[in-house]
């Protein structure tokens, strides 16, 4: 089977479609790594924080973590309570693979390990959109019977192309999927610059010493998580979880305070998932 | 550059990476994870951030010292004796600004002005 090659044309149309899908997610990502960076130079305790804020937001690229890193550094928390944070913190990423691993999968090793590396909510929330919406397209092909369904698909059920439209659901044709992977590599490079440039900004203007009293800048974070949370909870099927992660959290947090409420939070919510678990027969929104 | 400092990010960023590599490491290409693993991750992923609310919350109330009838402190907050006022005030404003108009950035940003403005000056 031959892979069509993508022309240079095709390429960059391919790339200003990136690019206009990473203007929201720039505007977001700039004022957010802006005010994490100001953080880190203002909070950090730290004399040189531009190399540290260009490492951690090229390294890690994760929102949270950029401002807990804040709190991390000035306290030198211990190492094995940052791993287990940063689990706790960014559990959903573990998730968020699933709905890529085909396409990804099928890509070179350093392709893939760079999407992988990336995979911000916001890129993944947009990968996943282009994936459906080529799908949708390569569906209608198969369906109206035009081209020739039986050499563009990439899968290996070649042999029945209309049975294999039906009945599940229709892969990407092998041009498709180059124009995906195309289109994930410009976005995640965008919205990754867009992050460093935000955090770099901000501890650069964090460090100028200006007059300004920061106290209380750190509820950035918390209306992050208000702002996740909030968006959740416009789906329906998002609001039960939400609601007894909202409650085994209060419980815990007045009964052991703030620095050691999370393992029995995490554990408590393991145990009423596993056991309701009928209860909670959640689909992702949207 | 502090030794200890590049560790913290060093390990943060590992375990970041190693957490979007889970499900491609665990089930490569075309394997279909279990679907216990698909229900935990999506009510856990949910819970987790609800969880990390009422933590960021707890740790800036706890954090700071207790205002209000406790320490006889002057202000807004002595007079109406609640602990943890100006947390549950601008956490609030963030909701409601985004709940409405779903503008994320703005009600950030607003939200943290608001609960800054209210620490520093209006002793909440």
């Amino acid at each position: 089977m031959n892979t069509p090659e993508l022309t240079r044309s095709w390429l960059s149309a391919i790339f200003r479609t990136a690019f206009l899908d990473s203007l929201p997610v720039c505007a977001g990502y700039v004022a957010m790594g802006f005010a994490a960076g100001v953080l880190l130079a203002v909070h950090g305790g730290l004399e040189d924080p531009l190399p540290n804020a260009v490492i951690s937001s090229g390294l890690c690229i994760s929102g949270a973590l950029q401002f807990m890193l804040v709190e991390w550094i000035r306290n030198g928390t211990a190492l094995w309570q940052v791993a287990f944070l940063t689990i706790c913190l960014n559990l959903r990423y573990a998730v968020f693979g699933l709905s890529l691993l085909e396409q990804f999968g099928a890509t070179g090793r350093l392709r893939r390990g760079y999407l992988i590396w990336t995979l911000t909510d916001e890129t993944w929330a947009l990968e996943v959109r282009k994936l459906r919406e080529l799908e949708r397209e390569n569906a209608k092909k198969l369906l109206s019977g035009s081209g020739q369904p039986g050499q563009e698909m990439s899968g290996q059920d070649v042999s029945d192309p209309k049975g294999a439209g039906m009945q599940s659901r229709p892969g990407l044709s092998a041009r498709a999927q180059k124009r995906f992977i195309a289109y994930c590599l410009s976005l995640a490079g965008l919205n990754h610059s867009w992050w460093v440039l935000g955090v770099s900004a901000g501890a650069l203007a964090g460090s100028l010493e200006l007059p300004f009293a920061s106290t209380g800048i750190d509820f950035a974070m918390t209306a992050l998580f208000i702002v996740i949370l909030v968006d959740q909870c416009r789906c329906p099927e998002g609001r039960p979880p939400a609601l007894v992660g909202l409650v085994i959290a209060s419980v815990c947090l007045l009964w052991l305070g703030p620095a050691r409420m999370l393992p029995p939070t995490i554990a408590a919510l393991l145990a009423v998932f596993l056991v309701w678990r009928r209860r909670f027969g959640w689909q992702a929104c949207g | 550059m502090n030794l200890q400092t590049l560790a913290i990010i060093g390990v943060a960023g590992a375990v970041c990476i190693l957490l979007r590599a889970f499900p491609f490491l665990l089930f490569g290409r075309g394997g279909k994870p279990p679907t216990t693993v698909i229900y935990l991750g999506r009510v856990l992923s949910a819970a987790t951030i609800a969880v990390l609310v009422v933590y960021c919350l707890g740790s800036a109330i706890w954090s700071r010292p207790e205002t209000g009838a406790e320490s006889g402190a002057p202000g807004l907050a002595g007079l109406l004796q609640i602990r943890g006022l100006a947390e549950f005030l601008a956490a609030g404003i963030v909701a409601s600004l985004h709940w409405w108009l779903k503008k994320p950035v703005l009600a950030i940003f607003a939200g943290t002005a608001a609960y800054m403005l209210m620490i520093q000056t209006a002793g909440l």
